[in-house]
Order: C-alpha cells, then sequence, then structure tokens
C-alpha cells in the first residue's frame, strides 16, 4: 500500500472508534489488569484509555503506532491511577485497616505479575507477552535501553524467585 | 526452570487476563456514546463559529501539537519517573537487613549530609526530618507487609503513598560528604585561589542515576554534587599544547548568566592525547568486590560485563590479576598474560556475590599482587570496584586515608570504579581515590563503563602528569571579589601551591580539566565585604596597575623530565566577550544545573529554561543532547500529567 493510501486510511480509521478499539482491546485491557489486578479496574482503565481517543481525535500513521501510543498511554494511566488511589487511602483509612486483596481468582503466575513492582510492569509486558525489543521499549517509555534491560533482568529474577518458590 | 518454561507460563498469565466479551461492550458502549456527544458538540461549535474554515483549525491545531510535543515528552518522562521513583521502597525493602536500624541511619545522615552544608540547605534537612517522622507509622506497616511476601499490599502501598515520598528518602543508606559551599572572597583579603586538578567524574553519573531513577532536584543530597567533576563530565573544544609545555590553558569570561553583577570566568586545561605503544606494559590487579550488597544486575553483573570491554586494550606485555574480597579476600587470577582473554574472562563472570564486605583485606592483598607483579617504567594500577560499602575492618574514612596514603610511594596506583544505588557510599569511594592517586569514575551503564575504561582509564593509565596544581592570583586593582564554583574538597592552602610534598591531583595525557570563577569586577554594583586592616593593605606591586584581572598559573610534574614544571596565563579584559564560545556555554549550564541540583545560595536567576538556552549555545553533540534530557527529566520528575510516544 503506498503511504498517500495508507494516510487517508488512518485518517478515516481516526474516527473508527469501533475499529481502533476491536483491534487493541485485549492489548489494552492485558496491560491494565496486570497494573490494577482486578478485573473492575481494568476495565475502568480501559474505558479510560480509549476515551482520550475518542475526547482528543488524533492520527497515526500505522496500527504499530496506534498500538504503541494506547500502550504508553495505558501503562501512564494505571501508574497515575494507582497513585491517587494510593493517596486516597492513606487519607482516609485508619492504619490497622488491611488492604483489600485485590488479585482474588488470579493464577500463581498473574499473582507474581501482579506483585511486581509498578516500574516493571510495562517492560514485562511489552517484552515477553507483546514481543518488543528492549531498544523499541526503551523509545516508548523514554528510558534509558541500559535501564529497561536492567529492569527486565530484574524483573525476571523476581518472578522466577517468586514461581519456583511455588 | 527453563527459559522457554518461563516465558510460556508468563505469555499464559497474560492470556488468563483478557477482558470478557461483557466487558468489551460495556466499555465499547460508553465509548460510541462519548463519540456522539462530542460530535454534536463540535457540530454546535461549527455553527457558533461559520466564518472558521476547517482549514486554517487544522493548521492552527498542527502547530500547536509541535509546540506541545517537546513539552509533553518531558511531561511524559516526568511521569515514567514518577513511577520508579514511588516504588523505589518496594524495591529496596526486600533488600534491607534491618529496617528500623537502617532508617534511622538514614535520617541521620540525611540531617548530618545536609545541616552540615550551609544555610539554605538546612530547609531540606528540615523538610526531609519532618515527612520522616510523619510517615514513620506506615513505613513499618509497609515494610513487614513486603517482607511477609504479602506482595498486593506492597503493590498499592510502596506505589505512591504520600507526596514527597522519594527514591532517596528514608530506606536510603547512601553517604555522602557534606561539602560547604564556598562564597565570595575579597581580593583584598585572600587575592590567591588554589586548587588541586581533578578529573574525576563520579557526580555527574552518579546524579544522571538519581534522575533517571526518579529523584527530583530537591531530593538530591547536596553532598552528591560536585560541580568540578560534573564539568569534567563533558568534553571541551580545547586547544592543543604547544611546546615544552604539557597543557594547554584558555580562559573566557562573560556576563554570568544568573547574576548580573557578575562575571563568569571559565579556565580550560587540556594535555595532549599521547600514543600508549610506548607503554613498558600494564600491571593491572582488579580488586573487585564479591560482598552480599553487590548482587544486583547494576553491581556485579555490570561491572563483570564492564572489566570485558577492558581487555580488548590489553596486550602480551600486561599483566591481569583479579582479587576479590567479601569476607575473606581471594586472589582469583594471578599475573595472567593481557592477551589471554579465555582466562581472563572465565575467572570474571565466575565471581559471585556473598558475604561482608573486608575491603581492608582485600586492599592489603590487591597492593600485594601489584607489588609481586610490578612492573618497573610501567604501568601499575589498582582498579577497585565496589559500592563502597565497607563494613568490616577499617572501615572509618581516616583509616582508609592512612592506608591508602601509606602505599602510595609503592608506585601503585589504585583507581576506583562506583556501582550501584541505594547503599552507595560515594564518601569512602573518593577518599580512596583522591588518597590513591588515582581517579573516581561512577559506572551506571555499559556505555559509561565503556567510556570510563577505554578513554579515561587508559587515558590515565600512562603516567603523565601528576601533582597538578592551579593557582589564580587576583588583581585587587581590577577584581573586588571572586567565587570558586564546585572544589570544594580540592581546595589548597595557598602556600602549597609550590610545596611539592603536598600531593594534588593526577593528569593522564588526552585529559581535560575546568576551573570556573564567579568574579567581581571592580566596577561591579555588587557589594563586598572588605575587612578593614589596621596595617593598609600589602604594598600595592606595580603590576597592579595593569589591566590585568588575574593571572593563572599552573605547577605539576612531568613525568617525561621527570621534572616540576610552571605554566602562567594573564587573564584581563582582551579574554571578556559578550558572545562566548561553546565551551563556555557548555560549563555555564553545568554550572547552573550543579548549583540548582545542590540549591546553592548563589543560583541566583538559574533556572531550567536558562540552563536550556545556554546549551543551545554549546556544541550540539550526543553529551549535549543527553545532558539537555537529564535536565528535562530532573524538572519534571514531579509532574504526572501529560501523554506522548514517539511522533
Amino acid at each position: 500500500m503506498d503511504a498517500t493510501k495508507e494516510k487517508v486510511n488512518a485518517g478515516r480509521k481516526r474516527c473508527d472508534i469501533e475499529a481502533v478499539f476491536r483491534r487493541h482491546v485485549k492489548t489494552v485491557y492485558r496491560l491494565c489488569y496486570s497494573y490494577m489486578g482486578s478485573p473492575q479496574d481494568a476495565e475502568d482503565a480501559t474505558q479510560a484509555v480509549f476515551m482520550k481517543l475518542v475526547t482528543k481525535p488524533r492520527e497515526f500513521d500505522s496500527e504499530e503506532h496506534e498500538k504503541a501510543w494506547l500502550l504508553v498511554v495505558a501503562a501512564n494511566h494505571c501508574k497515575d491511577e494507582l497513585k491517587s488511589a494510593a493517596r486516597a487511602r492513606a487519607a482516609e483509612m485508619p492504619d490497622d485497616v488491611a488492604d483489600p486483596d485485590v488479585s482474588v481468582g488470579a493464577s500463581d503466575v498473574m499473582r507474581a505479575v501482579l506483585a511486581l513492582p509498578v516500574q516493571y510492569k510495562d517492560c514485562v509486558y511489552l517484552h515477553y507477552y507483546e514481543g518488543y525489543k528492549t531498544d523499541e521499549i526503551a523509545q516508548m517509555t523514554e528510558t534509558p535501553p541500559s535501564t529497561v534491560r536492567n529492569r527486565l533482568r530484574d524483573a525476571r529474577a523476581l518472578l522466577r524467585a517468586a514461581l519456583e518458590a511455588d | 526452570m527453563t527459559d522457554q518454561k518461563f516465558e510460556e507460563m508468563l505469555k499464559g498469565a497474560y492470556d488468563g487476563a483478557n477482558p470478557t466479551p461483557e466487558q468489551e461492550e460495556r466499555i465499547l458502549a460508553s465509548l460510541v456514546e462519548a463519540q456522539a456527544a462530542e460530535a454534536s458538540q463540535s457540530a454546535e461549535d461549527e455553527v457558533a463559529k461559520p466564518e472558521t474554515s476547517p482549514a486554517p483549525n487544522r493548521a492552527k491545531g498542527f502547530k500547536v501539537w509541535k509546540v506541545a510535543l517537546p513539552l509533553a515528552a518531558c511531561l511524559a518522562v516526568g511521569a515514567v519517573i514518577i513511577g520508579v521513583a514511588g516504588n523505589a521502597r518496594t524495591a529496596s525493602a526486600p533488600v534491607l537487613e534491618s529496617s528500623a536500624a537502617v532508617s534511622e541511619t538514614a535520617v541521620q545522615q540525611d540531617a548530618k549530609v545536609t545541616n552540615d552544608a550551609q544555610p539554605t540547605a538546612s530547609t531540606k534537612a528540615e523538610n526531609r526530618t519532618l515527612e520522616t517522622e510523619e510517615l514513620a507509622g506506615d513505613d513499618t506497616l509497609g515494610l513487614m507487609a513486603t517482607a511477609d511476601g504479602a506482595a498486593e499490599t506492597a503493590l498499592i502501598d510502596e506505589g505512591y503513598p504520600y507526596p514527597g515520598d522519594s527514591a532517596y528518602g528514608e530506606f536510603n543508606t547512601e553517604e555522602y560528604n557534606a561539602l560547604k559551599e564556598g562564597g565570595f572572597v575579597s581580593t583584598k583579603a585572600n587575592p590567591l585561589s588554589t586548587v588541586s586538578a581533578d578529573v574525576d567524574t563520579a557526580s555527574y553519573c552518579n546524579l544522571r542515576r538519581m534522575i533517571n531513577d526518579g529523584s527530583s532536584l530537591k531530593e538530591i543530597p547536596s553532598g552528591a554534587v560536585r560541580i568540578e567533576e560534573m564539568l569534567n563530565y563533558f568534553d571541551y573544544d580545547y586547544a592543543k599544547p604547544q611546546g615544552n609545555d604539557l597543557f594547554s590553558i584558555q580562559a573566557q569570561s562573560a556576563q554570568c548568566p544568573w547574576n548580573e553583577d557578575t562575571q563568569l570566568l571559565v579556565l580550560g586545561f587540556a594535555t595532549a592525547p599521547e600514543s600508549q605503544a610506548a607503554s613498558k606494559g600494564s600491571n593491572l590487579v582488579f580488586l573487585i568486590d564479591v560482598s552480599g550488597s553487590m548482587d544486583s544486575p547494576d553491581k556485579l553483573d555490570l561491572l563483570q560485563d564492564s572489566f570485558a570491554t577492558l581487555l580488548e586494550s590489553l596486550g602480551p606485555n600486561d599483566r591481569v590479576s583479579i582479587v576479590t574480597y567479601a569476607s575473606g579476600e581471594e586472589v582469583v587470577l594471578e599475573g595472567a598474560s593481557g592477551d589471554d582473554d579465555k582466562a581472563i574472562l572465565k575467572a570474571i563472570y565466575k565471581l559471585h556475590a556473598s558475604g561482608s564486605t573486608n575491603g581492608e583485606a582485600g586492599l592489603q592483598q590487591a597492593y600485594e599482587v601489584a607489588q609481586r607483579n610490578f612492573i618497573e617504567g610501567g604501568v601499575n594500577r589498582i582498579i577497585m570496584a565496589s559500592d563502597g560499602d565497607l563494613n568490616v575492618g577499617m572501615s572509618s574514612e581516616s583509616e582508609l586515608y592512612d592506608f591508602v596514603d601509606g602505599k602510595r610511594d609503592t608506585g601503585i596506583y589504585l583507581s576506583v570504579l562506583g556501582f550501584g544505588w541505594g547503599n552507595y557510599k560515594d564518601n569512602k569511594m573518593e577518599t580512596l581515590a583522591d588518597h590513591g592517586n588515582g581517579s573516581y569514575h561512577y559506572i551506571d551503564s555499559i556505555e559509561e563503563a565503556e567510556r570510563v575504561l577505554k578513554q579515561k582509564l587508559t587515558a590515565n593509565l600512562v603516567p603523565f602528569a601528576d601533582n597538578v596544581k592551579v593557582q589564580v592570583e587576583f588583581n585587587p586593582a581590577q577584581v573586588k571579589a571572586y567565587r570558586l564554583i564546585g572544589y570544594e574538597n580540592r581546595e589548597l592552602a595557598d602556600e602549597d601551591f609550590r610545596n611539592d610534598a603536598v600531593d594534588a591531583g593526577d593528569v593522564g595525557p588526552g585529559s581535560q580539566f575546568t576551573v570556573a570563577y564567579e568574579v567581581v569586577l571592580a566596577d561591579s554594583k555588587m557589594q563586598v565585604d572588605e575587612p578593614e586592616l589596621k596595617y593598609g593593605t600589602q604594598s600595592v606591586a606595580s603590576s597592579s596597575a595593569s589591566g590585568e584581572w588575574l593571572t593563572c598559573s599552573m605547577r605539576y610534574h612531568a613525568f617525561d623530565g621527570d621534572e616540576m614544571r610552571e605554566q602562567q596565563l594573564e587573564v584581563g579584559p582582551s579574554q571578556s566577550t559578550s558572545s562566548p564560545d561553546a565551551n563556555w556555554n557548555l560549563a555555564a549550564a553545568v554550572i547552573e544545573f550543579g548549583m540548582m541540583a545542590r540549591d546553592s545560595d548563589y543560583a541566583g536567576t538559574s533556572s531550567e529554561d536558562q540552563i536550556l538556552e545556554l546549551l543551545a549555545g554549546a556544541a550540539q553533540n550526543e553529551q549535549a543532547t543527553s545532558f539537555a534530557r537529564l535536565v528535562a527529566s530532573a524538572f519534571h520528575s514531579g509532574d504526572t500529567s501529560g501523554w506522548v510516544v514517539d511522533e
């Protein structure tokens, strides 16, 4: 397909939120779930991510670009959500009330993923599930490649330790 | 578990986390609804403003986006970084052995460093102490939850618990020596300023590591900011030395960007690159910390990769030994030929970390090995790699100082490479390198390892000039006062300039260093406190009537003739310009950033914009670009809004 045609198509797709949604909903939802840990929160986060395309429609060079954008927006959104949730809880809840166990029903492996420190989650998902290379992840998340590599190594060690302990 | 099995399990876990069809339909329904509402809204807008044609609208939108993009990029970096900062506690908590003791130490250290430092820093110290007190109750809870393996709690609790929580907060046991920032000095009281040369670069890399890990400028301990090391990290376009001189000296002065009453004088010193073929070989002893605290990808793993890169530049004349230390010390490899890559690599990659850190025993062993393999007329150097936490044996700074000092006459140099974070002992590392006649670098990535080991360290492998001192004499008739920027722990007593028994920095071939002053000229509006001298000023020398501002002298021991040499450069109005060159602009940008990072009393009108503007006037290369990115990250690590992917 030549470039102009692709652009035109991309422009048309811009308005077609349903098509974009169908293409990427699973990808986005899985990432959100790995941050939020509950189906309800993951659903809310997924909705918020796609909603950004509705309120501020934008063009993408390709479906790959569209997907990368959604993934970065999703990761950022979830980090923000976790942050404000933690703040709200710190303000409202007395110290001795236990935090809700958000990952009821998750598999052992998913529990290990959910237990990862937040900064590892996007790297792990992007690399191990979506198959992005470290350099691509570095570019997407604006992190030095060496940092991405280190995080992947750390995360892998943590996950392995958690899984082998079971 | 095999890698393949591991990856399959991971994929399977994500596959199990798909949305249900009901969820998909619910989300889609609300999206479609929102889009319809959006469409009717924009239709109303069209009616309201019929004169606006779609084309200009789009063009306008596009321009705004162009402007917004760089800004958004900064914000997004900030957002990502916040994630890291907020969660560093999760990452660090399991590593800590004794939570209560550690966090207490951290508080004390914070207080120690900042209180000693300077008046403005006390605000910082108070804030931190306050935060720590407020957090005390919750901290214990969060930490215990993590230790118990209740990771879900950790996820949320450790995520972003409180505003101001940071990677460099209460669980941090990094140590930095307090640096008292020098102020303005009246030239009548003291016309001389004397410093030891410094080619260390550690401070910049350590700062970069902290910022990339999510620290904002406010969270960086002032003691970690050594502006001279930041200046020296960068490459400047300095002239080559002429004739018998080992150094070229250049000076440029221009209106100080952050203080309208002063001039910023940048003095650049450079040596000629020299071929290393003449070397009679190197005797390198790698002294590697394999204690438990080094067990991390950014420590031992990175260190192994780093040393492997150095092997490429070694040949049959060179001898390589490896000494490791943890609870005990061990000679892993002794006197291997520099081209025996296989044996060396095997020894390096066999290392693994555990136990406490008996640095003393390790150092002693390394000096013994270096002595046994001594190459007369060649390079004899110990390269020590550690996170600096020497917790067994003589671990106070003064004992280390005495020990390393005592070894200086052996002709064996000691260079120090710093690794890791969270428990990083900057003070100990710098002490070691300073007193071991060596340089000090911080390694935060494999790229930096290559830069240091291949360029900096091999440059410094060949003895070239040592005891390098710089003395500036200001002319009180032209200059009211001056302020030395950085070099806080490199200042020498003026009378020691020609006292060759007093040790100073070593500089290798192909090296550069930069010294900067803020200079208050005689006609400046700035008020300078001048001493009332009962017996008048020192007799006025006849040359003070000249228009010269100052004379910069340097003195060093040159290895080529085994003699002390001196060089001088007079600086006056002719070196002052209204359009400073790229070197000056780069130095000014680095200084401003350093001053803001250490919350300097003298930062004046320094700002992010000004730093970036100065950088725009510097040579546009990779260093400048990555510095600009670092500046943006540092200033926006608190922002959480804005989304971006590369366009």
